[in-house]
């Protein structure tokens, strides 16, 4: 198999536009396991961990957050005083 | 197919940390003890994981609390990453395909419909999101070396062959200097192991002691 081809067989299965064969095929590649898998320390999986919980929750507070309104400007005269 | 309905009155924007000392009364009162707070709360943000149910937590997504989204995430986001990295091999490609799939499921958290599966949904979404990285990978003349090097080989036929067998879990024990690989068998294919032996008397007789002494 060649770039040219799986391209063009990815793109048929993610137009939905495959025949059984490629789609069966792609099914198979995502279902394989890695039985070696590469060992990571504790440390390298939390930062990892951190990493991605730390920008999704950023982008949801984010999403979320309502600025509060700009005080009149009798109140930034009496705040003065 | 039910959908939920929106009953938000308004958003309320607060600190994080006070959706965490409320949220769950369990943690709330071990922030509160004195002598440990301090470390407590700081173990909390490193590597929080409470029990709480996963129902739970995607009906607290529909009230926009965010720490729900993050407790999901932090349950689910390495799994999924290793997932993707085994497919990919690119760090940053499927660290985007995780915070992506969270993203999403947080921008359509209104959309859930009553049925919702949180393991099917994630199954799914990170399939799909794995064959389109791998499309679009495929256009960049500089990822096709790796794609032609790593990817490629992984849709041989013998490769694929290990789809259609079960899977077995390889652990790795260290003792001193020496690693041994053990390979943890089924639970069916232990027990016809130990109690299968050959076939003659006193292997059934042996056998058959075994099963006693194991009930």
């Amino acid at each position: 198999m060649t770039t040219e081809v799986l391209k063009e067989k990815t793109s048929r299965y993610l137009c939905g536009q495959s025949v059984p064969a490629e789609k069966k095929q792609i099914q198979t590649w995502l279902s394989t396991t890695n039985d070696n898998k590469a060992e990571i320390s504790a440390e390298e999986r939390a930062q990892i961990e951190n990493e991605i919980v730390a920008q999704v929750n950023a982008y949801a507070q984010s999403s979320i957050f309502v600025p509060s309104k700009a005080d009149g400007w009798w109140n930034k005269i009496t705040a003065f005083f | 197919m039910l959908m939920r309905k929106s009953h938000i009155g308004g958003n309320l924007a607060v600190p994080d940390f006070l959706f965490t000392l409320v949220s769950d009364s369990s943690q709330f009162l071990r922030q509160t003890t004195p002598v440990s707070g301090l470390l407590t709360f700081k173990s909390y943000l490193m590597n929080s994981r409470n029990f709480t149910p996963e129902q739970t937590l995607l009906d607290r997504l529909f009230t926009d609390d965010t720490t729900a989204l993050e407790e999901l995430s932090k349950r689910y986001c390495y799994s999924l990453y290793t997932y993707c990295i085994s497919k990919l091999d690119s760090k940053e490609d499927s660290k985007r395909i995780v915070r992506n799939i969270f993203i999403a499921l947080w921008e359509d958290r209104h959309l859930l419909p009553a049925d919702f599966s949180l393991s099917l949904h994630l199954y799914t979404e990170v399939r799909k999101s794995v064959v389109q990285c791998l499309n679009n990978k495929l256009t960049k003349e500089a990822d096709i070396d790796v794609i032609e090097e790593k990817i490629i080989p992984g849709f041989n036929a013998t490769a694929l062959q290990r789809a259609k067998q079960p899977v077995k879990h390889i652990y790795t024990k260290k003792s001193g200097s020496q690693t041994s690989v053990i390979v943890k068998r089924s639970y069916e294919e232990s027990w016809w192991t130990k109690y299968s032996p050959a076939i003659n008397l006193k292997g059934l007789k042996h056998a058959l002691q075994n099963m006693v002494n194991f009930w």
